[in-house]
């Protein structure tokens, strides 16, 4: 998993040959900080993916860009074009739908 | 080390200042989508360094020092609320002994409710001036105490501001299930004390020190045992719970799992647990809610040191824990008493392990704005077959002659029932139990079993055993049976224990 | 000191050559009539020619290895961690903490925050809390009567260039007022006065500066003017054989291109970077060396930074290295590196051992930036960077001790 932030979005989400995920996390926020290890499973099972995390205090106008009102909330990217949006914390296999879907 | 990647976020030390732009003269004015803006904070204890990035680590840091538990910051202020108890005065010692800067309060509630049962702790205890001057002449530290009352929020807030504690400890509560079930105004007085002083404390920190952690003391004992025996996990869900229901599915990520509670007196460290969360979403403040297993002993390094630093034992009905009362039962010669069919499980932890989770997570703070939630336990057994370790212990090594006896359960809870507890946190930070029953139970008889002491126990025989029922009824609980150690099979549930 | 008073008026940013040029145009008659009075000197600034630098060695008479301040931002020692040093870190004191009387002092740029001085203290950029950036704390609702700014507004400011314009006029305006207020209410010594709107104009607007057919132009000639007057004000209110110091910090000149040197670092095998991080907490084993802002080059050697690679004994081989590399940096066939320093030769005291450990002087119209950016060079999106030719003027100020082309660490001689 990478850390994402406003100086290297373009590069690792944007232009990634990729399908993306990016979760966008806060510290203080729960649900958040537990995504991890679904996080690394899911990376694990579908190597193909990029999966990054942006922290939401530390990348303000990027949180603001992508009007993120809750948080954890869950962007898909492909080819640059935002695709898909999931708000709050999922199972593993939610996640994993959706990114067969959208591959 | 365990916290060696802490940063800055994490330093009660950093005050936050908001985002600024790195670069100042001129250019500070354009925003470019390209860069940086960062958070930046200022040290409180390096005021040299200006304003910078929250990045440096508790292992690059000059002010965090390593110690046999992690790195711990030079001259920590931490504060003791219940500095005169069973745990805050061995947490004192020890805090002190690692260099902080240790300062606390207490009001005696705990000694004046013990005597209102007509009990007295059975290790002496000196009053808290001398317990003082024993530490600075045995010790070598000097601890800044004041008696207050956790509710005077007047003295409390003063005191705060005038120390600036980074860490808070609260364990400024009546933990007792037993005393909060007695009649209306126990209750109460459980419920207004507990929660109203964690109240209290949570406003006052969030005016003086918003930065320092609060570190309270919650119970195992809120999360209940459910008879599904779905596992115990620490406080919040992880991601792979999932809900499924009507052909869906959500995940439990991150939500308060479900608290059962099984007194008064647990319903008030639950109501904590909501205050503190709460706090922590509204205000960005920093807790750890410690679900503490069933705590006994008597020993750590720093109280064993001399007999006026010992730390305080109850063995009545209202404060002694079940471990402790049972080596008590065994050096008068009373058959333990289990409640009912015994076959409550229950996590519990020694003093000395306790004390060392303290410190461990005094040294790793949490992010700021997060609530999180520890299960602080070492190891989880049936109250029956602790009777049974007792009595081994107690007859091998010390020759007591030791029977078992079920009562009538004066409580309200299951008897048999699964406990499946998930416990990774402290071993994230370092911890591995070091002391089992058996260890701690042979040291406590060793301390206890002499003339002087089973004196100390024979004076205040009438305390122990269990009057206070949960129907409000006073009454003595009726033997069901009286056996032989080691005469039962093993039957029921086994207990299930996840640590990594 | 005799018993007459000083003024100094600081007018950041402003190159010598401007005070000519403004002059001849009458564009600031009461400087130019000054000019008969006194003496006018290039004075050259600090190495690198950056505010925070300069003013210090301004109010301490001390080169940076004395004072410790090597520029607005730093890199915190055994971290990658960037900071702003602020007063906190000023190991010499500035005049008015050691010449006895009565100081007033107005927005001087980084000497945030302010301590207890005899007489009043506002500091100027970038001061984050007013709080403590006055003291004494009486003088703050007067302050916030007159509507006093630290700084011009910085979201109004960057949105549009009359906006900008009309900002800096109205900070200009109450931090005359302020000058009023204070000159009357205190019976002092020492006066210094620094006017900080000069800088920000001339970073955005050097272009209409030069560009005489801009629409601008008039209204950004007209801001100077408007110092003027407060010059002429100042020139008035003193007594015959009270003592007059001008001067700037540092010059300013038109920008070609930002020079990102960490590229060039990243290019030549310096420098390696990692995936995790921010900011320079990429930096990857196996660098060797790394940049900051306005030219600072610095050894990541061992001891120092936490992925350090470097032992003492290649530090030599490595410095001349870097120099080498970079006097080779051409951009459009021209050198981007006029000279570069290793820090013994422009610096000493005893926190040199915070000093850059080669510091890079550019060529003209290159700006050094410190960026972790795949560019080498770009556009830069403000038309005027730093350069070191600034200004000293004097009147009724023993100059003896100052030779032709003095330094902005001379300038404490002409106060003592």
């Amino acid at each position: 998993m990478i850390d994402v932030n406003e100086a290297n979005f373009s590069e690792k989400v944007l232009e990634s040959d990729n399908l993306v995920m990016v979760e966008f996390w806060s510290s203080w926020c729960p649900p958040c900080k537990i995504m991890e290890p679904t996080l690394k499973k899911l990376k694990e099972e579908h190597p193909g993916i990029t999966i990054g995390k942006i922290n939401t205090d530390r990348n303000r106008s990027l949180t603001k860009k992508y009007e993120i009102l809750g948080v954890p909330t869950f962007l898909f990217f492909k080819e640059g074009n935002m695709l898909h949006r999931e708000v709050s914390a999922k199972s593993k296999n939610q996640l994993k739908k959706i990114i067969e879907e959208l591959r | 080390m365990h916290n060696a990647e802490k940063t800055c976020w994490n330093c009660p030390a950093a005050k936050l200042k908001g985002n600024i732009d790195f670069r100042a003269c001129g250019q500070s004015m354009k925003k470019t989508l390209d860069e940086d803006k960062e958070i930046v904070i200022e040290c409180k204890r390096r005021p040299d360094l200006g304003h910078f990035e929250p990045s440096i680590t508790f292992e690059q840091c000059p002010e965090w020092r390593k110690t046999k538990y992690g790195y711990l910051l030079r001259d920590m202020k931490v504060m003791i609320l219940g500095i005169d108890g069973y745990l805050g005065w061995p947490l004192a010692l020890k805090l002190a002994k690692l260099g902080c800067k240790v300062s606390g309060i207490d009001d005696y509630t705990r000694r004046d409710c013990v005597m209102e049962k007509g009990a007295h702790t059975i290790i002496p205890i000196p009053k808290m001036t001398e317990r003082l001057h024993v530490a600075k002449e045995v010790l070598d530290v000097e601890i800044n105490f004041r008696r207050m009352d956790i509710r005077d929020f007047k003295a409390l807030r003063e005191f705060i501001e005038e120390v600036k504690p980074e860490a808070i400890i609260q364990y400024a509560e009546i933990p007792s299930a037993p005393y909060s079930m007695v009649d209306l105004d126990h209750a109460v007085e459980v419920q207004n004390n507990n929660v109203l002083g964690t109240l209290g404390l949570l406003w006052i920190m969030k005016d003086v020190v918003p930065e320092s952690c609060i570190i309270k003391l919650g119970t195992m004992g809120e999360y209940g045992a459910p008879l599904t025996g779905r596992p115990l996990f620490e406080g919040l869900f992880p991601s792979d719970a999932v809900l499924s229901w009507d052909d869906r599915e959500w995940s439990m990520g991150g939500e308060l799992t479900p608290r059962d509670p099984v007194s008064f007196y647990h319903c008030s460290k639950v109501q904590d647990t909501f205050n503190v969360y709460e706090a922590c979403k509204y205000w960005w403040l920093r807790s750890y809610d410690i679900m503490q297993g069933v705590i006994y002993g008597v020993h750590t390094e720093e109280i064993a040191q001399d007999e006026r630093l010992r730390t305080r034992f109850d063995i009545d009905e209202w404060f002694g824990t079940v471990i402790n009362r049972f080596v008590s039962q065994a050096i008068l010669g009373i058959p333990l008493t289990i409640y009912g069919e015994g076959e409550q499980i229950r996590g519990f932890i020694a003093l000395e392990e306790a004390m060392e989770c303290m410190v461990r997570l005094i040294a790793s703070p949490p992010e700021p704005g997060q609530y999180d939630v520890v299960n602080q336990v070492s190891g989880i057994y049936k109250i029956r077959d602790l009777a049974e370790t007792v009595s081994d212990v107690a007859s091998k090594e010390f020759g007591l002659d030791v029977k078992i006896q079920r009562l009538e359960n004066p409580r309200v809870e299951a008897e048999v029932h699964p406990l499946e507890v998930v416990a990774k946190k402290l071993p994230q930070r370092g911890f591995k139990p070091t002391v089992g029953p058996d260890k701690e139970i042979a040291r406590m008889l060793k301390l206890l079993n002499n003339k002087v002491m089973r004196k100390r126990i024979e004076e205040k025989k009438y305390s122990i055993m269990p009057k206070t029922t949960w129907s409000g009824e006073k009454k003595d609980s009726d033997v069901l049976e009286v056996y032989e150690p080691g005469t039962k099979q093993k039957t029921g549930y086994e207990p299930r224990f996840h640590t990594k | 000191m005799n018993g007459n008073k000083s003024v100094i008026v600081g007018i950041d940013g402003m190159p010598h050559q401007m005070v000519e040029d403004l002059c001849k145009k009458n564009v600031m008659p009461n400087l130019a009539s000054l000019l008969d009075e006194g003496a006018l000197r290039v004075m050259k600034s600090s190495t690198p020619a950056v505010s925070s630098i300069s003013w210090n060695s301004i109010i301490t008479g001390a080169n940076p290895g004395e004072h410790g301040i090597y520029g607005f931002s730093d890199i915190i020692q055994g971290t990658y961690s960037m900071c702003f040093p602020n007063s906190n870190a000023l190991k010499k004191q500035p005049y008015w903490q050691t010449i006895k009387g009565t100081h007033v002092v107005i927005n001087v740029p980084a000497t945030y925050p302010v301590k207890k001085i005899n007489g009043c203290h506002i500091s100027g950029f970038v001061s984050l809390d007013l709080d403590k950036a006055v003291y004494p704390r009486e003088i703050i609702p007067k302050l916030e009567d007159i509507n006093y700014h630290i700084d011009v507004d910085a979201e109004k400011g960057h949105k549009s260039e009359t906006l900008l314009l009309d900002e800096l006029f109205k900070t200009l305006k109450a931090r005359a007022r302020a000058l009023d207020y204070l000159w009357d209410k205190y019976s002092w010594n020492t006066l210094m006065f620094v006017i900080t709107g000069s800088d920000r104009i001339e970073h955005f607007l050097w272009h209409v500066y030069e560009d005489e057919g801009h629409t601008l132009h008039e209204r950004f000639l007209e801001f100077y003017s408007a110092i003027d007057e407060i010059i002429g004000g100042i020139n008035n209110r003193l007594n015959e054989d009270d003592g007059l110091i001008m001067l700037s910090d540092h010059g300013m000149e038109r920008v070609k291109y930002n020079i990102n040197l960490n590229t060039h670092l990243i290019n030549e095998g310096f420098l390696q970077l990692r995936d995790e991080g921010r900011g320079y907490n990429k930096i990857d084993e196996g660098t060797r060396a790394f940049a900051l802002e306005d030219g600072r080059v610095y050894i990541n050697r061992k001891g120092q930074y936490p992925r350090r690679t470097v032992a003492p004994g290649q530090e030599p081989e490595l410095k001349k290295e870097i120099s080498d590399s970079f006097k080779t940096l051409k951009i459009g066939g021209e050198q981007v590196i006029r000279k570069a320093h290793f820090r013994e030769e422009i610096y000493h005291g005893a926190e040199l051992g915070k000093a850059p450990d080669v510091v890079l002087v550019p060529n003209k119209g290159f700006n050094l930036r410190g960026k972790l950016s795949d560019s080498l060079h770009e556009e830069s999106p403000l038309s005027g960077m730093h350069n070191p030719q600034a200004f000293l003027y004097t009147k009724n100020v023993d100059d003896s001790t100052i030779a032709d082309n003095p330094t902005v660490e001379d300038v404490i001689k002409l106060v003592r």
